[in-house]
């Protein structure tokens, strides 16, 4: 069973499914953690003054508390639903059925063409403005293009 | 591309909730399959087909425009 967390899950049976979203669930463990270490950066920052502007430190612990949040969320709703075999059975579906997935796929395509126009216009309103602001989209633009190249290859060469 | 899934699902009696447990989909699945919303991958049309102890062909039917 492909186990890396943007593979799609093809578990065939409700048992199947559980061990691979615990499996999933262990690897997701990082994102918890470094929302852990960025909350307390961020604390830290408002106490020693290490960044020199101050709202960055609002930012990397608000980023933290949220990361923190959603991994309590996620781990809350996964006991809830471990206990019932219909839910188990449910969510299972919404993972494995091939219409979900082909929305999902659909949908992350779709967002990828908006992101590159957002940066696109964002870049240019930017360039008024900021230098870095217009680097910083200027870089965005660009790494999404060369990251779909580089996807193209590595699935022509899958397929 | 249209397909007898309704019929077939009709005739044996079944509900779209049945028939997408036994084919192991969403019912919002059957539902856009059943509209012609959405078609099968070549696994669930063989699923499908297997279900109902058909052909592909038999469930599946292919216009001229699918095939051009």
């Amino acid at each position: 069973m492909k186990m890396a967390a943007w593979e799609r899950c093809n578990a065939k049976t409700d048992e199947e499914f559980v061990t691979w979203y615990e499996n999933r669930n262990r690897k997701m463990i990082v994102f918890p953690l470094l929302g852990l270490l960025a909350f307390a950066f961020g604390i830290l920052n408002e106490i020693f003054g290490w960044l020199p502007n101050d709202h960055m430190s609002s930012v990397i612990s608000g980023v933290g508390g949220g990361l923190i949040g959603c991994g309590a969320a996620f781990s809350l709703r996964w006991r809830r639903v471990k206990r019932n075999a219909r839910l188990i059975h449910k969510m299972r579906l919404s993972y494995t059925d091939e219409r979900n997935q082909d929305l999902g796929r659909r949908a992350l395509a779709a967002s990828a063409y908006l992101t590159i126009f957002a940066c696109f216009a964002a870049m240019m309103v930017a360039g008024w403005f900021s230098d870095v602001a217009f680097w910083c989209f200027y870089g965005m633009m660009f790494f999404v293009v060369i990251a779909y190249v580089g996807c193209y290859f590595y699935y022509s060469k899958k397929m | 591309m249209k397909n007898r899934i309704q019929e077939l699902r009709k005739q044996q009696g079944l509900s779209q909730s049945e028939l997408a447990d036994a084919l192991d989909v969403t019912r919002q699945t059957i539902i856009s399959l059943e509209g012609g919303r959405y078609n099968a991958s070549l696994k669930l049309a063989g699923k499908i087909a297997r279900y109902f102890g058909l052909s592909i062909e038999d469930i599946f039917i292919f216009e001229q425009e699918d095939l051009a």
